[in-house]
């Protein structure tokens, strides 16, 4: 039985989890939630997700909110099928935790107010703060260049391998790239835009961008 | 015997004593080494290598190092699996993603309105920085909401995860502490029934208490 996403394939979120299912060859079923219409507020969806968020995925009985916990039940779950997502023995889990925390606290929240004050709230017909937008701009330009020279000693940030903290990043470097048109945060770090290149060329991350139709 | 692990901050910053309490109930013996963050230690080149984001905690044992409080913790879980509080991790994959997804929950939507308030009425008159109110009565309304949706959780299990104490609670011990100890916003916690029985009861374990003596030592 195909897993149940709810989601829509523009989140970011919803995105991260869709990029692992593909990795892994999960079979999934994408359940669109109208956030334009605010069906993610209403109290049916509220039983799902209680924060009214998405994505929540339906696996049979089993209900799990929150992308990055959802990635994790994932890659443990099929770790036969691709065992390198979370690392091959408890120091390289540890490293990939590590690097998935990096992306949940000192990266995601700065594209996100990022997005949100250059693309969302001016979508909206509301003016964005754009000092704020500058700030979090020169935040980024100081948490990449740690990026830069982590990627300087491995491939990829946990190691030599792709993992689920490579892969959590990429919803949120297509909307620098693209929507927020800060591609030059990337480009201008030598190891960092080869890392880009190199995950966002992946094939599962290719099936996403045309599900998604970009 | 094994050499005790390595913690490097001050017992003060949530994040780091987020680590002591995992240490302690998992029975792990440590070393804490102070960083003092009003000199800037933790922007010199020494921590920066311990630590490249220039953030505390950091962690090392004989095989590796490592940053980031919730990272650290779920390491050693997995390390030391046999060790003090078995359970705190889950002891199968649907408790543990159950406590993964509180975990993230506490990080996405509990840490950003509670961590900002602990600044802001903790931290800030002690730093001599001068408090935002608007910024103050914005997160206070954030975290009303996340508090609400706790209550009606809290009202199912016992605990955020399920019946038994796990990590997730254990990520929200450093921020709750200080707004109810430390601040007016304790009521927040303390006049909603469930949370506050929860609160109570996370609060009084001894893990904890020894972290919070540790604080106050410090």
């Amino acid at each position: 039985m195909a897993v149940k996403v709810y989601g829509t394939v523009e989140s970011a979120c919803t995105q991260r989890v869709i990029a692992c299912l593909l990795e892994m060859g999960v079979d999934f079923e994408l359940v669109h939630v109208d956030l334009d219409a605010g069906e993610h507020k209403r109290p049916e969806f509220l039983v799902r997700q209680p924060f009214g968020q998405v994505p929540v995925i339906e696996d049979g009985d089993f209900r799990l909110y929150e992308s990055r916990a959802i990635v994790r039940y994932y890659v443990a779950k099929y770790a036969d099928r691709v065992p390198s997502l979370m690392g091959n023995n408890l120091e390289e889990r540890a490293m990939v935790d590590q690097w998935l925390e990096v992306e949940a606290h000192n990266f995601n929240d700065l594209i996100f107010t990022l997005v949100l004050q250059l693309v969302i709230l001016p979508r909206m017909g509301e003016p964005g703060d754009l000092a704020l937008a500058h700030s979090c701009e020169q935040k980024l330009e100081k948490v990449l260049d740690v990026y830069e020279q982590r990627l300087s000693k491995c491939n990829y940030l946990a190691g030599d391998s792709f993992t689920l903290a490579d892969l959590s990043h990429l919803p949120g470097i297509r909307y620098l790239m693209n929507e927020a048109n800060m591609g030059h945060l990337i480009t201008e770090r030598k190891n960092v835009n080869g890392w880009w290149q190199d995950i966002s060329n992946r094939p599962s991350w290719k099936k996403l961008m045309k599900l998604a139709g970009y | 015997m094994a050499t005790p692990v390595k913690v490097y901050g001050p017992p003060m910053s949530t994040a780091v004593s987020r680590v002591l309490a995992c240490l302690y109930e998992k029975n792990v013996e440590f070393e804490l080494i102070s960083i003092n963050m009003s000199k800037g230690e933790h922007k010199k080149p020494e921590f920066l290598k311990l630590q490249p984001f220039g953030q505390v905690p950091a962690f090392e044992d004989e095989s590796i190092s490592i940053f980031e409080s919730r990272a650290i913790c779920r390491y050693i879980c997995d390390k030391y699996a046999d060790k003090g509080n078995k359970g705190l991790y889950g002891t199968n994959p649907l408790a543990k993603a159950s406590i993964d997804q509180w975990i993230e929950a506490e990080g996405q939507s509990f840490n950003p309105p509670s961590s900002t308030l602990v600044f802001q009425l903790a931290f800030a008159p002690r730093m001599n920085i001068k408090q935002d109110k608007v910024l103050i009565r914005q997160n206070e309304e954030k975290l009303s909401k996340v508090l609400d949706i706790y209550e009606k959780r809290l009202g199912e299990a016992r605990f955020l995860a399920g019946d038994e104490f796990s990590l997730a609670d254990l990520s929200h011990l450093p921020n709750t502490q200080y707004l109810v100890s430390g601040t007016d916003k304790g009521n927040l916690f303390t006049s909603r029934e469930n949370v506050g029985r929860w609160w109570d009861e996370i609060s009084s374990r001894d893990s904890w208490k020894k972290v919070v003596d540790l604080q106050k030592g410090a």
